[in-house]
């Protein structure tokens, strides 16, 4: 592990260097700065919508980051072919894989921190010249309440679980095709509960729907990763919580699926033939 | 000759030596980890996040009619805008929110052209759609479809569905009820949503005192008097009480008005005449005013006037309805001396000391404070007009009718909300005196602009409670 982690350690410095996260980052931020403009324009919401577009910034610029950075990660060491000097010494294929994604995941988490303190100062900002609440009722949700906090906490498990796709596609793919695979892969863990909804909707009821369908829908369910248990930003914007209890299992769920992404990578990486 | 075959637990040993194999197995085992996570984790979405109608394919009838009426205005439907948006809900619903704001304004301007808002009711629902914990976009979306586009059924839909998704934010069914308060018909569908408000956690104090009024004017002044006397009796600034105590003494003084009304009809149903003046009531027998044990506990405050009615009236004892006269002074609610002596007061008084009017001609009934306080907040309401009228214009309106007519006509154009100028004064006609069968009418000075009040009727009727909260420290 020790081995790993060094690995982890040279992959972050290479991966800091790399001018693509210093672009995908700073127009994170940019997006994320724009959403007062936006808000001028929207009858006294603007708070509100410069919540949303800084936590939708902050979800998906990290994903990006992990897309752009990551999908080529091995596949330059191959092509560079350095990996020789470094499969050369005692260190195991596995090692290599698990080095890889902790040296990204710190690069892609903290270009995500980053990005989240960014939104956090703004938000603070814009509230505290906002106008305050009619006296005697309710004050808006403050810009730092918990709801806020665990829609970036979720965020930052979403980038476990894209880090750890982008080195899959990497170390089984070109880089353009793993950086196509990598995005299809987050659009389509996004939707991944309508997938279920169409599951439910599929199964034969009255007549209508097949087994078929439905047991195949399941499946795909099952096995997609299901990026929208990270989502909850639509509580969060609106000052809704989620329970400490859905917190905990999609942590467990996020974790338990980037373990089982990196487990088929290392056992493809294992069975693969070096050019 | 072939080696001979390992047996199985050896041909299986060496598998599991292989590391991709081993991997593998990791694999499925955490597979099967996050798939057990995944239940409880999707509880959340599967509660309310999606619905069915997202995959519900079919014509959007409504749309493409719309669509036809109003070139130039495409809108994906909320399905696309979801999917389009990755997920995001909320972000799509800005970019629609924001997109209705532009066509109000554009609207505002196509109005005269005939074109009537006819996208806004499906601008506001997909916002809804879209992100329906936003409270706010429900609120002035409802606001702006009945008082722009003038259709309260749509403006109390969305308030409805908005206030079950936001079980702690009180001005959903607050608006909701003021909406059917201003919708022809519904005013009695108002009480309920008032009564959830107030139910709700963060109202501002001031919409316990507003609610009773708003309650009042939806015709159901029992449950007014019930929930201005709740809120008298938990307390708060003095200043709300005296509010409340003042709303008390009006809506008390309105119940006893009717009471008298109703037993007015019975004199004149049984006698085929009407009494010569109110006192003649009291040796009619036992004409019982709605008396129940709530109504009684309502005007614990005003127990002198009520008790005075009371006696007059003389409410038989053993009446199923009706509480002994004993057990209610025991209680305090009437005026024990009262009662004792047996001796009814010479005329019925209502909440403010003031003497019950009675037109014997025609058989109306008016409580005289109540009266003077309804011309009082007429009067202010006209002001307020030939204010604006002045500015408008440039000179004074050169008659009441004249004021009139105007208001009215920025009725009819949709130029104003239903509001109290609107109410008072928007059927084209100068609104009628309350004490108008004793010879009161508005009387306005063309010349300075200034409406003329009777030193008689600058009275401003108050009740004792009231002075005696004013004077506590």
């Amino acid at each position: 592990m020790k081995r790993a982690l060094t690995i982890a350690r040279n992959t972050f410095r290479e991966a800091v260097r790399d001018r693509v996260l210093h672009l995908v980052a700073a127009f994170g931020v940019l997006v994320l700065l724009s959403g007062k403009v936006i808000g001028w324009v929207s009858v006294g919401e603007d708070i509100k919508i410069v919540r949303d577009i800084g936590l939708t910034s902050v979800g998906f610029f990290g994903a990006m980051i992990a897309l752009f950075v990551g999908t080529g990660l091995i596949q330059r060491e191959l092509g560079g072919r350095t990996i020789y000097t470094i499969l050369a010494r005692p260190v195991a294929r596995w090692e290599f894989i698990i080095g890889k994604y902790l040296g990204l995941l710190g690069t892609v988490l903290i270009a995500t921190a980053g990005m989240a303190v960014v939104f956090l100062v703004y938000l603070g900002i814009m509230t505290a010249l906002a106008p305050g609440a009619p006296v005697g009722a309710t004050a808006a949700p403050s810009a730092f309440g918990w709801p806020v906090f665990q829609s970036l906490i979720l965020s930052g498990f979403e980038m476990v679980m894209m880090t750890a796709l982008a080195v899959f596609f990497s170390s089984v793919s070109t880089p353009i095709l793993s950086a196509v695979f990598t995005f299809f892969a987050y659009v389509a863990g996004q939707f991944a509960s309508s997938v279920s909804l169409l599951a439910e909707m599929a199964a034969p009821k009255g007549g209508s729907g097949s087994w078929l369908g439905h047991v195949l829908l399941d499946v795909i369910y099952r096995v997609m990763p299901n990026l929208d248990l990270m989502n909850i930003r639509d509580s969060a914007t609106h000052g809704y919580a989620v329970s400490a209890g859905q917190m905990v299992w999609t942590i467990v769920y996020a974790i338990a699926y980037a373990g089982v992404v990196l487990a088929v990578t290392c056992a493809a990486f294992e069975r693969r033939n070096m050019p | 000759m072939t080696p001979d075959r390992p047996p199985f637990e050896e041909r299986a040993r060496r598998l599991l030596r292989r590391r991709d194999v081993r991997f593998l197995l990791v694999g499925v085992g955490l597979l099967v980890v996050s798939m057990v996570a995944q239940v409880p984790a999707a509880a959340r979405w599967r509660e309310a996040r999606l619905d069915r109608s997202y995959f519900v394919a079919g014509g959007d009838a409504e749309r493409q009619e719309i669509s036809r009426l109003s070139f130039g205005m495409y809108l994906p439907h909320r399905r696309w805008l979801y999917f389009a948006s990755m997920g995001n809900g909320p972000l799509a619903a800005d970019a629609v929110w924001i997109k209705s704001a532009g066509y109000v304004t554009r609207e505002f301007d196509a109005k005269y052209k005939g074109l009537k808002f006819e996208w806004l009711r499906k601008l506001y629902e997909t916002v809804y759609d879209l992100d329906d914990r936003w409270a706010k976009a429900a609120h002035v979306s409802a606001m702006i479809l009945s008082a722009v586009r003038q259709d309260p059924e749509a403006a109390v839909e969305m308030l409805h569905k908005s206030m079950m998704r936001n079980p702690d934010v009180w001005y959903l069914p607050y608006q909701a009820g003021v909406t059917c308060l201003l919708w022809p018909g519904h005013a009695s569908d108002a009480v309920g949503y008032f009564r959830e408000a107030v139910r709700r956690p963060g109202h501002p104090a001031i919409l316990e005192q507003i609610i009773p009024r708003l309650m009042s004017e939806a015709g159901q002044l029992e449950e007014a008097v019930r929930h201005a006397r709740g809120r008298y009796f938990v307390g708060g600034p003095k200043a709300l009480r005296v509010g409340v105590v003042r709303q008390l003494a009006e809506f008390v003084s309105v119940l006893l008005q009717r009471d008298l009304e109703e037993a007015v009809r019975r004199f004149r149903s049984e006698r085929g005449r009407l009494p010569a003046e109110l006192s003649e009531l009291r040796a009619a027998g036992p004409y019982m005013i709605r008396f129940d044990v709530h109504y009684g506990e309502a005007v614990v405050l005003f127990e002198e006037g009520h008790a005075r009615l009371m006696a007059l009236y003389r409410a038989p004892v053993g009446n199923a309805r009706t509480p002994p006269l004993a057990a209610l002074a025991v209680r305090g609610f009437i005026n024990r001396a009262v009662l004792e002596k047996k001796a009814p007061p010479p005329e019925a008084r209502d909440a403010y000391d003031l003497p019950f009017l009675y037109d014997p001609k025609t058989g109306t009934v008016r409580s005289e404070g109540v009266a003077l306080i309804e011309a009082q907040r007429t009067r202010a309401v006209i002001r307020g007009a030939i204010r604006h009228f002045a500015r408008q214009f440039g000179r004074n309106p050169e008659s009441l009718d004249e004021l009139a007519k105007w208001v009215a006509a920025d009725v009819a154009r949709g130029k104003t909300i239903a509001d109290d100028r609107s109410r008072r004064l928007g059927g084209g006609t100068v609104p009628v005196h309350p004490l108008a069968a004793w010879g009161a009418r508005y009387m306005y000075d063309p010349t300075r602009g200034e409406l003329v009040v009777p030193e008689e009727y600058r009275v401003v009727p108050t009740v004792r409670k009231v002075e005696e909260l004013k004077a506590e420290d």
